[in-house]
């Protein structure tokens, strides 16, 4: 029970730290998760490789860095709320446990059964981009990823809440867990191409990411047909069964740190970033596509299945040979297993931005004119329903106004995906020297805070140099 | 970091709730099988009913060994004033006429004397004894001196006698050599000798009183209690002699065959007095195995025997005291100590049975929860709603009471107490109905109910063990006139499933 417990806790404290595997950095979020086309320097990493090497035309520095100063947190569902939280899982004014009534437990299965519940958390301990007018733009960063989806099924909520009915049987089908810890590696290169001839193309930048996948802990459940029945005689029967696959840097199940990763692999992210000729005076339009996390992680160390069979009948609880027996189901049993392939969630992203300048803008690719606002419109499509991804394509329009140079309040939408749809709010923040975003994915977590159950969030604080 | 305007999230604190957990306690069923497991002397009769019935068997069985004994002969002295060669027979038995014989032990022992003044040399041959290890003659010499004596022996377990005729003598010739005849004494004698075989007319032998005995003939779980059976299983009942070698006839004299039940009350199997036909019935009898015969079959039956006395006495041991003859036709044949004879009694009795005294079963199985955080767990049980459903499928009433004892059999709860609330901690089953040839026909249920609190809950942390009592019998009012018996098949059953609703608060502090 207590490995079990264990597996539940990472699953739980892996999914609740941070990071998400579609990493977006906070600007992108307060824009609707825009950034192919109008994300820059360190911004760009993860989602267009291309645009570290762009900076707003107001900037024109040559280093950028962040040190332990970018997080995000996105958790979603249609019921995990702060309120839910503060309701269920919190003491009550008594500074007492919570006591669920029929009415709390029914109305806890009517919403948390079968509604999957998605973690995803990131946080960048380090990111440099040097910026060369010669040999273009190099990054590199280094970021720990985690990401996980949680589920469970009506009927066993039913059975853990209210206990087992006579003649009925409660099918834990659809009760699943998954999650990942990684630390990322990231080296980006971007520059520009000569299209100084071309019509049609005022500059175009590209850029490429290799990126080393550190994995330090990965569990997935790999089958669950579980099903328990209680008879008229008071039999508890079981059937089925349920495997989980882990990897990871401990043996025990137990959330250590270590520099020795569990798993290794590569990952590959490929961006460009053009702006379109003759648009407008005042205006540029940039149009750009990016494929990341091509790639793969290896797998190797503390392999194992745990399988817990569920065949079992409980006729008799005072027979010690029955409870040792189904102690011994409970429990599980570990066997090691070779190393193991998980693929990086590819997704595909193209966009364009409209961005209008303060003047009428030079034809020259290394604009000096002031941005005062500019809309982004973004198309995402990921191939992966896992770890924080989505295989349902999402819509992201995001504008973004400048005042003064110095605040950037942000807005944006959110439509598909897993949310469905959401507003995004945000703002930036330039000081110089210093550039801090705040921003969330969903408005909702700003201004009903308590009651969303997609929460969003992030801070990210960035210094430059010229 | 975060910050989100008026939300405040608290210290996560795990919620409390409670639980029904409808689980089975315990779920024991017995068959008359189970309740005379440890005999394994229960069957039943697919054909009929699949009546069950009570098989027993005693088997008494001798090896002869040395019990083939000879008396031999005493010491005898020969005188003769002299001589050169002396030839004599030195009988080995009076009756038994050997053709060949081989000797488990015995001394054949001869001492000669000199009296005269030279010495001489005594050579010995006994013609009809040979050496086992070179199939030799007996030949013996020896120089007597003047004034001396030389003794021999002969350990006979090395020899063997072999004639071509019946013969119950060895053959001895004596060669004195010396210069002058001379005078010759000596004496011989022959200890008590058995014999590993024998080919020839054996003595009608006496072999002594033989008494053997044979616990639990029907299991070890002989019901206690005043058991009456209606009737023996027809053509199951034997005494059946047996040999095994083509031996001769042996007469089984001075037979008896006593049961002796739990409480020491005997009764003695009466038969026919020499196993034949309108003999009159005697509890000491004769039985013969011709020598032509391996075995012999004697059908017990209740016009031959008081075959029903003594299976209603229900033994727990059977005696068989008996005098065996060897050969008392005075044939020719053979024996050897390796042969051996049994007699088995073989009884078979249909479970078509009242109990005037109930049959005590008990069966106490392990019972406990070994896991200390499980055992912790059931403090957080506030109330149980126990059932007992009894299905009692016997055709005999039941008495029964289930007992929860830690593990050195200290009394932590009477469940069947909190049922009934009898002062014996007993509830009552009625027996099954059964129709009018006495088998089971509707099986009856009793349920009964009771609340446990959370402290006789508590007690189940201790518990070891489990003890289920059974004390069965048949009610006079439950059996259809004209039948005063009820019978007992491989399908009666009597199940105690005990199944509780147990009110559970789930606490993770």
């Amino acid at each position: 029970m207590k490995n079990l417990l264990n597996i539940l806790g990472i699953i739980f404290l892996v999914s609740l730290k941070l990071s998400a595997q579609n990493f977006y950095d906070v600007r992108s979020l307060s824009l609707g998760k825009t950034a192919v086309s109008n994300s820059y320097e360190l911004d760009a990493f993860n989602t267009n490789p291309a645009n570290i090497i762009k900076q707003r035309t107001s900037n024109n520095a040559s280093v950028y860095f962040h040190l332990l100063t970018n997080l995000n947190v996105v958790i979603n569902s249609e019921y995990f709320s702060v309120d839910y939280y503060n309701k269920y899982f919190t003491k009550n004014s008594s500074l007492n446990p919570v006591v669920l009534t029929d009415q709390d437990k029914a109305d806890i299965i009517d919403k948390a059964g079968n509604e999957p519940v998605n973690f995803s958390g990131y946080l960048r301990e380090l990111a440099l981009v040097i910026i060369n007018p010669r040999f273009g733009a190099i990054g590199v960063s280094l970021d720990e990823k985690l990401a996980g989806d949680f589920e469970v099924s009506r009927d066993a909520l039913d059975l853990g809440l209210f206990g087992n009915e006579i003649n009925r049987i409660y099918n834990f089908i659809g009760t699943d867990m998954e999650g990942t810890w990684v630390r990322q590696l990231n080296f980006t290169y971007a520059n520009y191409l000569n299209v100084k001839r071309n019509k049609l193309f005022k500059s175009l930048a590209y850029g490429v990411s290799v990126k080393p996948q550190f994995g330090l802990y990965y569990l997935t459940t790999k089958r669950n047909n579980l099903a328990i029945t209680t008879n008229k005689n008071f039999e508890v029967e079981g059937s089925g069964e349920i495997e989980f696959l882990y990897s990871g840097i401990s043996d025990n199940n137990k959330i250590e740190m270590s520099i020795t990763p569990a798993g290794f692999g590569f990952g590959f992210d490929a961006g460009v970033n053009s702006v379109i000729r003759n648009i407008s005076k005042k205006g540029q339009l940039n149009i750009a596509l990016s494929i990341n996390d091509i790639g793969y992680i290896n797998w190797y160390k503390n392999t194992n299945t745990y399988f817990y069979n569920g065949n079992y009948l409980v006729t008799d609880i005072t027979d010690s040979d029955q409870l040792d027996s189904l102690n011994k189901i409970i429990k599980g049993t570990k066997s090691p297993v070779p190393s193991f392939n998980t693929s990086l969630p590819t997704n595909l992203r193209i966009g364009l931005t409209y961005k209008l300048f303060q003047k009428p803008i030079k034809d020259s690719a290394k604009n000096k004119t002031l941005e005062t606002a500019s809309f982004s419109l973004e198309y995402i499509q990921g191939f992966s329903n896992k770890f924080g991804s989505t295989n349902q394509p999402t819509l992201g329009i995001g504008s973004e106004v400048n005042l003064g140079n110095i605040f950037s309040p942000r807005v944006g939408f959110g439509l598909g995906g897993r949310e469905k749809f959401v507003v995004s709010l945000g703002i930036g923040i330039d000081t110089g020297p210093v550039l801090i975003d705040v921003g969330t994915y969903n408005i909702s977590s700003i201004f009903n805070p308590k009651g969303t159950s997609k929460i969003s969030g992030g801070l990210s604080i960035k210094f430059k140099i010229n | 970091m975060i910050l989100f305007s008026g939300c405040e999230i608290k210290e996560p604190s795990a919620p409390q709730w409670d639980i029904d957990l409808n689980l089975p306690f315990s779920n024991k069923s017995y068959n008359i099988f189970d309740i005379l497991r440890r005999s394994g002397n229960v069957g039943f009769d697919s054909s009929n009913n699949k009546l069950a019935y009570l098989f027993g068997e005693s088997n008494y069985k001798r090896v002869f060994g040395d019990e083939i004994k000879f008396d031999g002969f005493p010491l005898t002295n020969i005188t003769a004033v002299s001589t050169v060669q002396f030839d004599t027979s030195l009988k080995i038995d009076d009756s038994t006429f050997i053709r060949r014989a081989h000797f488990l032990n015995g001394i054949l022992n001869f001492t000669f004397f000199n009296t005269s003044n030279e010495k001489f040399v005594m050579t010995a041959i006994i013609k009809n004894l040979f050496n086992t290890s070179n199939d030799d003659t007996v030949r013996i010499q020896r120089v007597v001196n003047s004034g001396q004596q030389e003794n021999i022996v002969l350990n006979l377990e090395n020899y063997y006698l072999l004639n071509s005729n019946l013969d119950n003598t060895f053959k001895l010739r004596l060669i004195f050599e010396s210069l002058n005849p001379v005078p010759v004494n000596f004496n011989y004698s022959l200890s008590q000798y058995s014999i590993k075989s024998l080919v020839g007319r054996l003595r009608p032998l006496n072999t002594g009183v033989i008494t053997e005995e044979v616990i639990d003939p029907f299991g070890a779980d002989v019901p206690e209690g005043e058991v009456n059976f209606a009737t023996i299983t027809p053509d199951k009942n034997f005494i059946i002699l047996k040999k095994f070698t083509n031996l001769y006839r042996v007469d089984f004299t001075r037979l008896s065959i006593t049961g002796e039940n739990k409480s020491g009350r005997r009764v003695k199997l009466k038969y026919l007095s020499a196993g034949n036909q309108n003999d009159p019935l005697d509890s000491v009898f004769t039985l013969i195995l011709p020598a032509d015969k391996d075995s012999a079959l004697f059908p017990l039956n209740q016009s031959n025997s008081n075959i029903l006395e003594f299976i209603n006495n229900i033994p727990k041991k059977i005696t068989l005291t008996r005098i065996d003859f060897l050969n008392s036709s005075y044939q020719e044949g053979s024996v050897r100590y390796t042969d051996s004879l049994s007699i088995r009694l073989l009884i078979q009795v249909p479970l078509d049975v009242s109990v005037s005294e109930p049959i005590v079963f008990s069966d106490t199985s392990d019972a406990g929860i070994s896991n200390e955080d499980q055992r912790k767990q059931l403090d957080n049980a506030k109330e149980l709603q126990f059932s007992l459903r009894a299905e009692n499928g016997f055709p005999l009433k039941a008495i029964a009471k289930i007992l929860i004892l830690d593990s050195n059999f200290t009394p932590l709860l009477a469940v069947s107490k909190i049922f009934g609330n009898n002062a014996d901690s007993s509830v009552t089953v009625r027996p099954a109905s059964v129709g009018p040839n006495g088998i089971v026909n509707n099986i009856n249920t009793t349920t009964f109910t009771a609340e446990l609190d959370s402290s006789q809950i508590s007690k189940l942390k201790q518990m070891g063990k489990i003890i289920y009592e059974y004390k069965l019998y048949t009610d006079p009012d439950f059996i259809p006139s004209p039948l005063t018996t009820v019978k007992l098949t491989g399908n009666n059953r009597i199940r105690m499933i005990t199944v509780g609703k147990l009110k559970y608060r789930v606490n993770f502090q």
